[in-house]
């Protein structure tokens, strides 16, 4: 997407009034972070419903489920698939990027809790399996494999962050395990072959997406041990309440967007969401983002 | 992050091919500018998060019948928000309402900051009022959403020098409403908020 800097004659547009409306859609029109996640959850759940690598489990799924009912049936093909998976072959075919890996990522989610607390511990359980699977193809110079695992890893971020929900405990736990692995994926980037390379600059845009979401929950950002900090965390006068204190920029001239002069809608989710104290102020030259 | 037309081409066709992933890539890529464009016309946060899920999964399902053919894939998905905002305005007039009034969050800043950022956003708000229905979406797809005048011609379904002439005196207009001079750069626009609707 690009904005040509001038008005339908051709001419110069008026800079100041465009850094207005732009600072204008900044301070009014800005997405919260938080809905950003939420609508993002709601359309990749419908994404995956379509996604034809899914459907033929959910064929079977649904045929055996019409047998005697879905958990029997769950049982009966995660047994299965993982008898499959104990026959030697198909473990190598089922490592990342294998071509039963996807097979082997859906069978792990079979036995996935539903109650948040536990689905969260497996799913931090998960991300470090996946996070090992990454670090271990890197080593081997196996790029579509670092990819494969990267790409499951940022799924599972989706998961945990729906599960986590707003309690303070678990936010605070996948938070710090989100920390801790990002220092891992940075160490990555300097080793891995260019598909593989945009995968983990994916994973990190989601790692910092997550960690953003979590700091404006009403809990607020937890501390170092763990606990949060805001007023429903227990602590009398401290936080904000809203626990917004991250980011960076968010001037009219800083943040996400395109704008007059060239470019496309240069946004990640937050990576344009400037935190409430640093909202535009009204901008005194044409300094708008130009893409 | 930022796409380039090929990788938004490329993840056009993995979605279409049903790869959830690289639908994924198309909403970060966009969910910004269509937010800001739906938010621009519906005013209440709610209704345009709604919307918003509603233009994605609207896209999701007809992206199988999207033929690239020149088109841009940005005022494809635009034209699916600028209709979804247009039925949904047919259906609660009132959510539509340039000047309905929605509390926000106030940013930070001492007191007379937070005057001044109230007084001049209040400012534009009303000059985009006095604005047509057509030259407010070209203003809203251009500025707040960031489309070139091509995308949003096919957003709109009109030619590209028509939008580029709704711009041009919604523009005008603007500058009398908030009496700035052409080609000024450094001055703060006057505000009065008196000239609202």
């Amino acid at each position: 997407m690009t904005i040509n800097h001038e008005n339908g004659n051709g001419e110069p547009e008026d800079a100041l009034l465009a850094a207005l409306l732009m600072a204008y859609g900044h301070a009014e029109l800005d997405p919260a972070p938080a809905a950003v996640e939420q609508t993002r959850r709601a359309v990749m759940a419908a994404a995956r419903r379509r996604d034809p690598r899914a459907r033929p489990a959910r064929r079977l799924l649904g045929g055996l489920a019409g047998w005697g009912g879905r958990r029997p049936a769950l049982a009966l093909v995660a047994a299965l698939l993982g008898l499959l998976a104990l026959a030697g072959g198909t473990f190598a075919a089922s490592r990342a990027g294998g071509p039963l890996y996807d097979a082997r990522l859906w069978v792990e989610t079979l036995s996935l809790p539903s109650e948040p607390g536990g689905r969260v511990d497996a799913d931090l359980a998960r991300l470090q399996t996946r996070l090992d699977e990454a670090t271990t193809a890197a080593s081997q110079g196996n790029g579509a494999a670092v990819q494969a695992a990267l790409n499951a890893y940022r799924d599972i971020v989706d998961d945990a962050l729906a599960f986590a929900g707003d309690d303070v405990t678990r936010d605070a736990r996948l938070r710090l395990e989100l920390e801790r692995h990002r220092i891992v994926l940075e160490a990555l980037a300097g080793v891995l072959p260019a598909p593989a390379a945009d995968a983990l600059n994916r994973v990190l845009d989601r790692e910092n997406g997550a960690v953003r979401t979590i700091d404006q929950h009403p809990q607020g950002k937890p501390n170092a041990n763990g606990q949060g900090s805001g007023s429903s965390g227990g602590g009398a006068g401290q936080g904000s309440g809203g626990g917004v204190g991250q980011g960076s920029g968010g001037g009219p001239g800083s943040s996400g967007g395109p704008g007059p002069g060239g470019g496309g809608p240069a946004s990640t989710p937050g990576s344009s969401h400037a935190p409430p104290s640093a909202r535009p102020s009204p901008p005194a030259h044409g300094g708008s983002r130009t893409p | 992050m930022t796409l380039d037309d090929a990788a938004i081409e490329r993840f056009v066709q993995l979605s279409r091919d049903g790869d959830a992933q690289a639908f994924g890539e198309l909403f970060d890529h966009y969910n910004e500018p269509i937010y800001r464009y739906i938010a621009s016309r519906v005013r209440r946060p709610s209704d345009a998060e709604d919307l918003m899920q509603t233009v994605f999964v609207k896209a999701l399902e007809a992206l199988p019948r999207y033929e690239s053919r020149g088109v841009p894939f940005g005022g494809w998905l635009f034209k699916l928000a600028r209709n979804a905002v247009i039925d949904f305005t047919r259906t609660d007039r009132q959510h539509a309402e340039m000047d309905d009034n929605v509390e926000r969050p106030d940013a930070g800043g001492t007191p007379e900051e937070l005057v001044e950022t109230r007084q001049w956003v209040e400012a534009v708000r009303a000059a985009l009022a006095t604005l047509t229905e057509e030259q407010r979406d070209a203003i809203a797809l251009r500025f707040f959403a960031g489309l070139s005048a091509r995308e949003a011609a096919e957003a709109m379904g009109r030619q590209e020098g028509t939008v580029r002439g709704l711009q041009f005196r919604a523009i005008a207009a603007l500058r009398r409403q908030l009496a700035i001079e052409p080609g000024e750069r450094k001055r703060k626009p006057v505000i009065e908020t008196s000239r609202r609707r």
